[in-house]
């Protein structure tokens, strides 16, 4: 049974090493998810740089801007009823996501919005459906705004949409209106067609200064700017129903600074490490000249006859893996015994290849031998190491309990060339770094099927002639042996007389 | 002057203490433990101590069963110890017995510590654990697959069995079929983390977004949870790191402090410890000992193999010998058969041993940046993540030779040495396949005639 257990744990190691696998994958996608929108707001934190820069700061807009604010936080209060709670500086970890809304969610929003939020949506859900100029250009917008991939129905939710633009216009702070309107260059062309009137109006907007509520505001005026020229009334109902739904919109000057995004936490963490990593591996060959003078120091107290190096964990991993590279060499061995048996016995017709294939195989043999007599005297060194150990070793029932055997673990111990820490892997390509992990891969499966071949070869032994098997035995045990399952030989019955 | 030292000591213990906290060990006693177990003072110092011992232990060698008491802990820890080959006398049975548990001071323990912390590279081998599952973005070793083999377990199936009952060869056809299913999946998810591997290493290096552009935290708050987390991992082996670096920086004072603790052992030493008393009680190497029994099977065992192997090559070689040799041969073919065999013997050598190179030990992965042609041939290192970190001063970077410690490595020289592994894994499986397919062939030719049955073997495979 033990060929079946064999088996059986090859796929136990290979289904535990998928579930790692699918773990990283799914890490690495929320990884990538979040960096993905970060790295939008990135582009568009670009593009929009250049147009704050214009020093053009109006003061009377500043001024409309401020009362503006003001009343709108005057309504958001009476509307939710909930003024204190409204702190843009606590950013609690509502789910306001934009994604979210996109995805249609509609009323059910995030469960940190408030009860104006929800209040908000719904009665600002009519005239944001009639107002189709409006949801075009917002839905353009709206589209550019995140290559999430999510929005496939700009126009049904692009109430939920322009929510969406909004807010999270709103909550980065240093965004101009530019931004928020989702500029870029791709879209740009479509904004300016639809909205003509609000184009330069925005324009001018965006370079107001950078304190948020000025952001906010500004981005509030330039919306009822804009929407001056469409339907104003209606603006600023939906103006304020979504200012709602938005403690943040409570803009009552946070500070500038904030805690750096996760992004780029992450980003400065990465660097760091891999400085770090580089020093840790530079440190880590450097010899201590103390440490080994203590080691002598306490060797120096073991009893005379304690043999001076190595341990019995040591000895024990190093005849395994001597065993390991027997079993090898005697599969080896063994195969080319065969192979040129019959290549002896078929060569009737190329004489040459047939030498060649003989030469070949008595290299190889040479080889062998070599080999196998370093193995030997290696294993007679073990043996005399061991022998050394073991009359050191305590005897059951003396002095204590149970005994427990242990094993070394892999690297630990004086395998030398062998670096505990990982080292450095530089790529160029994705196509390289696939190409790694393949391989590593495959040679670890080719490994584990050589394993199981040389398990199987070991066990199933072919029957002598008088005991004659069944066909379909022979052809299950030819096809397992001679071709790894994978193909089936076919016995055909020969009953036409020659 | 004492006072300096012992407040360095002091700093220098509270760094190993961060160290081997951040390196995930349990029971790590405090600094002042530490000192105190010096002057063998106190029962709870020893009690730390063996706990501390155990855990360590536990941590680097495979203890293969769990114990709860300390009278459990302290024989476990004894048999460990040995087996890491500390031999100090309250460890090994000698002529005057073995010394119970009570007698055994802190100090034996502290300079017990000492050593296994100094043998072999104990904290580089927590570390690397450590960082393993901290870092998502490393590539884990690949060693898991291939379970050593054991020894003995196989040779009492019987080989007839197998061919008698049916149903247990079509059970193991239906098990590598499963098996092999598994590899094809295997293949191909490892394909896609290493293109998601490949997005997630290239974002980070990208030119960071971080000229005061605060974006709300609440912003995607769902997603960057994923983010957020990474970030703590992040933060935690940074930390872990600097531990290391800074233990490292002061380690020197730390052997200094504990060669003062060896030298006022010695001082204290007793009669029976002293170097001339301590002989091992058995002096017979044949002993009923069922753990040591594992090991001797397994001497026996390659003996055994080794001996087979060595009377049957000398058979074969000695009769093909005689006909080799006189044929002559064209000496281009010569070398290219001396070639093909050289590199099978490498191979099958270097199967026994784990080299970084041959792919299956843990690699952190950088993204090297465009790098200009004339700089192909330089051996420093290239910048990982930021591209302008080339300078001469960051590594000497030394790759493989035997005995260097490996530090980085270019995928491009892995790659071309997987490749000749692969090639040589497939060499050998084929060999050995076509060596069996021949074997069946002929053993059951005569019984095949008999019964009118031909046996047609299957179309080799187009690879």
């Amino acid at each position: 049974m033990s060929l079946l257990s064999l088996v059986d744990e090859a796929i136990k190691l290979c289904k535990v090493e998928e579930t790692k696998i699918n773990e990283n994958i799914l890490q690495y996608r929320e990884i990538l998810r979040s960096l993905r929108p970060q790295q939008e707001d990135g582009k568009e934190i670009e593009l929009t740089d250049d147009v704050e820069k214009d020093p053009d700061v109006q003061l009377e807009e500043r001024r409309e801007m401020k009362l503006l604010n003001r009343l709108l936080e005057k309504a958001l209060r009476v509307r939710a009823g909930t003024a204190p709670q409204k702190d843009p500086q606590n950013c609690p970890g509502p789910k306001k996501e934009p994604v979210d809304t996109t995805q249609g969610k509609g009323r059910a929003l995030t469960p940190g919005g408030t009860k104006g939020n929800k209040n908000g949506i719904k009665t600002t859900s009519k005239p944001i459906t009639m107002d189709k100029k409006e949801s075009k250009k917002y839905s353009a917008s709206h589209l550019s705004w995140g290559g999430r991939g999510r929005m496939g129905h700009p126009v049904g939710h692009s109430g939920q949409g322009r929510a969406s633009m909004i807010r999270s216009s709103v909550q980065m702070q240093k965004r101009s209106v530019v931004s928020s309107k989702g500029f870029p260059p791709q879209s740009s062309g479509k904004e300016v067609k639809q909205a003509g009137p609000p184009g330069p109006v925005s324009h001018d907007q965006g370079q107001s200064p950078q304190a948020s509520s000025a952001h906010h505001q500004v981005e509030v005026s330039h919306r009822s700017a804009a929407a001056t020229s469409f339907q104003p009334p209606k603006w600023d109902t939906v103006s304020v129903s979504h200012m709602e739904g938005m403690p943040k919109a409570h803009v009552i000057s946070p500070p500038q600074n904030r805690a750096p995004t996760p992004l780029t936490k992450w980003i400065s963490l990465r660097t760091k490490q891999s400085r770090l990593w580089d020093k840790v591996l530079a440190l880590q060959s450097k010899p201590v000249a103390e440490r080994s003078h203590f080691t002598e120091r306490v060797k120096a107290t073991f009893s005379r006859e304690w043999p001076t190096s190595g341990s019995p964990a040591d000895t024990g991993a190093q005849v395994d893996r001597l065993t390991q590279l027997c079993t090898d060499l005697s599969h080896c061995y063994q195969s080319e015994r065969l192979l040129t048996g019959q290549t002896f016995r078929t060569s009737g017709t190329e004489p040459a290849t047939c030498q060649k294939s003989e030469y070949e195989s008595l290299l190889m043999l040479e080889g062998l031998e070599k080999m196998v007599a370093d193995l030997r005297k290696h294993a007679g060194q073990l043996r005399k190491e061991w022998e050394a150990w073991d009359r050191w070793r305590r005897l059951k029932g003396e002095g204590a309990g149970a005994f427990c055997p242990v094993r070394s673990k892999g690297e630990w111990g004086d395998l030398s060339g062998v670096t505990p820490l990982p080292p450095t892997l530089t790529y160029t390509s994705q196509a390289e770094l696939q190409e790694v992990e393949r391989l590593r891969l495959r040679v670890g499966l080719l490994q584990q099927e050589v394993h199981l071949h040389q398990a199987l070869s070991d066990t199933m032994v072919m029957p002598s002639a008088p005991g004659l098997p069944n066909p379909a035995v022979l052809r299950d045990i030819y096809s397992l042996l001679g071709e790894g399952g994978v193909m089936f030989p076919t016995l055909v019955l020969d009953t036409e007389p020659d | 002057m004492q006072r300096d030292k012992s407040v360095k000591a002091k700093e220098v213990i509270e760094s190993l203490c961060k160290l081997l906290y951040s390196l995930g060990l349990e029971c790590v006693p405090s600094a002042e433990t530490f000192r105190r177990a010096k002057f063998n003072k106190g029962e709870d110092v020893v009690v730390e101590f063996w706990k501390l011992l155990h855990s360590v232990l536990l941590k680097t060698l495979l203890l293969e069963c769990s114990c709860t008491t300390l009278s459990d802990l302290d024989s476990h820890v004894r048999e460990a110890l040995w087996q890491c080959g500390y031999g100090a006398s309250w460890i090994v049975v000698t002529t005057a017995g073995l010394r119970p548990r009570s007698e055994v001071g802190s100090r034996e323990l502290l300079v017990a510590f000492g050593w296994v912390l100094s043998s072999g590279s104990m904290l580089e081998a927590l570390l690397r654990a450590r960082s393993l599952e901290l870092d998502i973005l490393s590539l884990p070793p690949t060693i898991s697959l291939s379970s050593p083999r054991e020894g003995g377990s196989l040779g009492d199936v019987d080989g007839q069995g197998d061919l008698k009952e049916d149903g247990l060869l079509r059970r193991l056809q239906w098990q590598y079929g499963k098996l092999r299913f598994q590899w094809r999946r295997l293949l191909s998810i490892q394909e896609e983390r290493a293109r998601l591997l490949h997005q997630v290493l290239s974002s980070s290096t990208m030119p960071s977004t971080s000229t005061s552009q605060p974006s709300s935290d609440d912003h995607h708050s769902m997603c960057s949870t994923a983010l957020k987390k990474e970030v703590e991992r992040l933060q935690t082996l940074s930390q872990l790191l600097e531990a290391y670096l800074e233990w490292k920086r002061q380690e020197p004072l730390f052997w200094c402090w504990m060669d003062s603790v060896v030298d006022s052992q010695l001082s204290d030493l007793r009669e029976e410890d002293t170097v001339e008393n301590m002989s091992p009680v058995h002096q017979v190497v044949n002993r009923c000992f069922p753990y040591g029994y594992k090991d001797k099977e397994g001497l026996e065992q390659l003996d055994n193999m080794l001996l087979r192997l060595h009377t049957g090559l000398k058979d074969t070689y000695t009769r093909q010998n005689r006909k080799a040799q006189s044929v002559l041969q064209d000496a281009e073919e010569l070398e290219e058969i001396e070639r093909r065999v050289a590199l099978r013997l490498h191979g099958l050598a270097e199967s026994c041993t784990s080299t970084p190179t041959s792919g299956c030990c843990t690699y952190r992965p950088s993204l090297q940046g465009p790098q200009p042609l004339p700089n192909h041939h330089q051996p420093c290192r290239p910048g990982s993540v930021l591209p302008q970190a080339c300078d001469g001063a960051v590594l000497p970077g030394k790759v493989s030779g035997t005995g260097t410690v490996m530090v980085q490595v270019q995928a491009s020289s892995l790659i071309v040495k997987l490749q000749q592994r692969e090639d040589f894994l497939l060499g050998e499986l084929g060999q050995m396949r076509q060596a069996k397919r021949g074997q069946i062939q002929e053993k059951t030719a005569s019984w095949l005639e008999g019964v009118g049955v031909v046996l047609i073997p299957p179309l080799p495979l187009k690879r």
